[in-house]
């Protein structure tokens, strides 16, 4: 619990995570920021070259090897900059925040080589008839490998689904305006609430009435299946104080629904034919994890559907992870341990802030910044940056997200998911009949104008 | 699914404020203000301290590591749950308002 005067960092986090710069979300945030910092001001001063020469992308392509093989000729310095360029990154903040540089090193390394067969693949003609493009071969061919091969402990070094992501949200920022973050959060919000609050109810109730589970564990499991994934069933299970093993459990569920759901969302999205901002919109609702949500926008093969899905997610539930472990830490000492306020535990509003993911703040910093730079930018000036600039830093953001995707695949090993009773299952199962029905109904009825109008 | 591991990792931080919130004044303002009543105030004001040095070494004994900062000292374990912590504080005579946990979790690897 937080106090009055608020937990220092440095001790919040303990012998062994210690400061801001033994996090994550700092390291996404700096690479990030620094990043599309960097990129505005090579276009400025007019040496976008290699940052442009990084985003490389993979044409289309057949049968034609030839055709492939020189695509990928004409990219290789590309691909070896971007290679150079964040494994320098990745690498320092990898270091700085204790892993072992050479494992992560050679870890990132093959992961990059993987990525790029990936997209070569995802690029094939047919394999995208099938659908098959590079957000679900990743996490296929991830899942196929890492359920059936031992990884070697190096490439675990380099395995860290979060903090690509969460470099990739960074990035997301700056690709959108801060205009439609103004215009559709509150949108977002409400949907959101509405949906978050409804799951985690059901999952709860379903959890402690009619399975007789703790009410930790229920707030854990609801909190998994309705706020953010398993980083809600981490910050709302430490501030309930749940137990180690019902967290993993939570977790579990999450990861099963959420691999699930990156196939069938998109996929029902898909046969229903629903246009893509609501399509996102919807998944942004229902999806569970951030990085399997954008695995399953990514899907859906539209810009318009990772937009309304990042607004949805990042801005409509992950902002408000704080507030829940503040309404939950304050039930759990009071209600749950049967104490009354005067006699219970002191449950400080620092509880916001210590459980809020600080990535979002880098989310909103770079929508601002490039924002920004268009607005009072001259007008022809700000379409090449909107066009050269933010071109540039989509793409990067695509090759974050492709390391997030095989991640999730290579991590998720169901055989080391903790074991679990049916009873979690069946009230996690509550949530998921009422979220995914509810999500589709306010995303593709009730608000359907509104995400229509993403564009 | 026979696997039974554990997915996070934890820190317990048990957090022990040195000062009480409200120094006891109205010991001073609801009566004669004399010798007997300022050495009451000085009595009570040392008695927060006092209980924070007991729930130290009795946390010590659990293993939990301290550290400072500002007004507060903060214990920490990578071993013992919070609600463990809790229960033993509470065995040992002290009470849920002198101290505050706080709980965190991290994945234990890579996962989403």
């Amino acid at each position: 619990m937080a106090t009055s005067t608020g937990i220092p960092n440095a001790v919040t986090t303990g012998t062994r995570f210690n400061a801001w710069y033994k996090r994550e979300d700092s390291w996404s945030i700096l690479i990030a920021l620094g990043l599309i910092a960097a990129i505005t001001a090579a276009f400025f001063s007019g040496g976008l070259g290699i940052f442009k020469a990084m985003a490389v992308t993979v044409p289309g392509w057949a049968n034609d090897l030839g055709k492939l093989a020189a695509g990928l000729g004409s990219n290789s310095v590309g691909l070896l900059y971007l290679y150079g360029f964040f494994l320098v990154l990745f690498g320092v903040a990898a270091r700085i925040m204790g892993y072992d540089l050479g494992r992560f090193a050679a870890g990132f390394t093959l992961l990059f080589l993987v990525s790029i067969i990936i997209t070569v693949l995802g690029s094939n003609k047919f394999l995208k008839e099938w659908q098959l493009e590079t957000p679900l071969l990743a996490l296929i061919i991830g899942m196929a490998v890492g359920n059936t091969v031992r990884l070697p402990q190096w490439f675990h070094s380099a395995l860290r689904t979060e903090f690509y992501v969460k470099t990739g949200i960074v990035l997301m920022g700056a690709t959108l305006p801060f205009t439609i973050i103004l215009q559709a959060g509150p949108m977002a919000i409400l949907q959101a609430t509405i949906v978050a609050v409804t799951t985690f109810a059901a999952i709860y109730f379903a959890a402690t009435r009619l399975f007789g589970l703790e009410p930790q564990f229920g707030a854990t499991l609801g909190a998994g299946g309705s706020i953010c994934g398993v980083s809600a069933a981490i910050a709302i299970g430490g501030a309930c104080r749940s137990e180690k093993e019902h967290v993993s459990v939570a977790i579990s569920m999450v990861i099963i629904w959420a691999v699930a759901m990156i196939f069938l969302l998109p996929a029902t999205a898909k046969f229903l034919g629903l246009a893509p901002g609501p399509a996102g919109a919807w998944i942004g609702t229902s999806e569970f994890a951030d990085a399997a949500g954008f695995a399953a926008a990514e899907a859906i093969g539209d810009e318009r559907a990772v937009k309304t899905f990042t607004l949805m997610k990042v801005i409509g539930r992950d902002m408000f992870v704080g507030v829940w472990a503040l309404l939950v830490a304050f039930l759990s000492v009071t209600i749950w341990e049967r104490k009354s306020a005067a006699q219970a535990e002191k449950v400080g509003v620092g509880e916001v802030w210590n459980r809020f993911p600080k990535f979002i703040i880098g989310f909103f910093i770079a929508s601002i910044v490039t924002t920004l730079v268009i607005t009072y930018a001259d007008p022809k000036l700000g379409t090449l940056y909107n066009k050269e600039a933010i071109g540039a830093i989509k793409t990067l953001r695509g090759w974050t997200f492709t390391w997030t995707f095989l991640c999730i695949g290579f991590t998720t090993r169901f055989r080391e998911l903790t074991s679990f009773g049916w009873k979690p299952f069946a009230a996690f199962a509550v949530g998921v009949a009422i979220n995914v029905p509810l999500g589709y109904i306010l995303s593709n009825i009730v608000f359907v104008e509104y995400w229509l109008g993403i564009k | 699914m026979k696997s039974n591991n554990l997915m996070v990792n934890h820190v317990t931080y048990v957090i022990l404020k040195l000062t009480a919130e409200q120094p006891p004044y109205h010991i001073l303002a609801d009566g004669p203000v004399d010798q007997a009543a300022v050495l009451e105030f000085a009595e009570q004001v040392a008695a927060r301290p006092r209980r924070v040095a007991g729930m130290v070494a009795a946390l010590s004994r659990q293993n939990f590591a301290m550290t400072f900062s500002k007004d507060h000292i903060y214990a920490h374990s990578t071993e013992i749950g919070a609600q463990a912590a809790k229960k033993y504080l509470l065995e040992q005579g002290y009470q849920d308002h002198e101290f505050e946990i706080f709980l965190e979790y991290t994945r234990s690897w890579g996962i989403m």
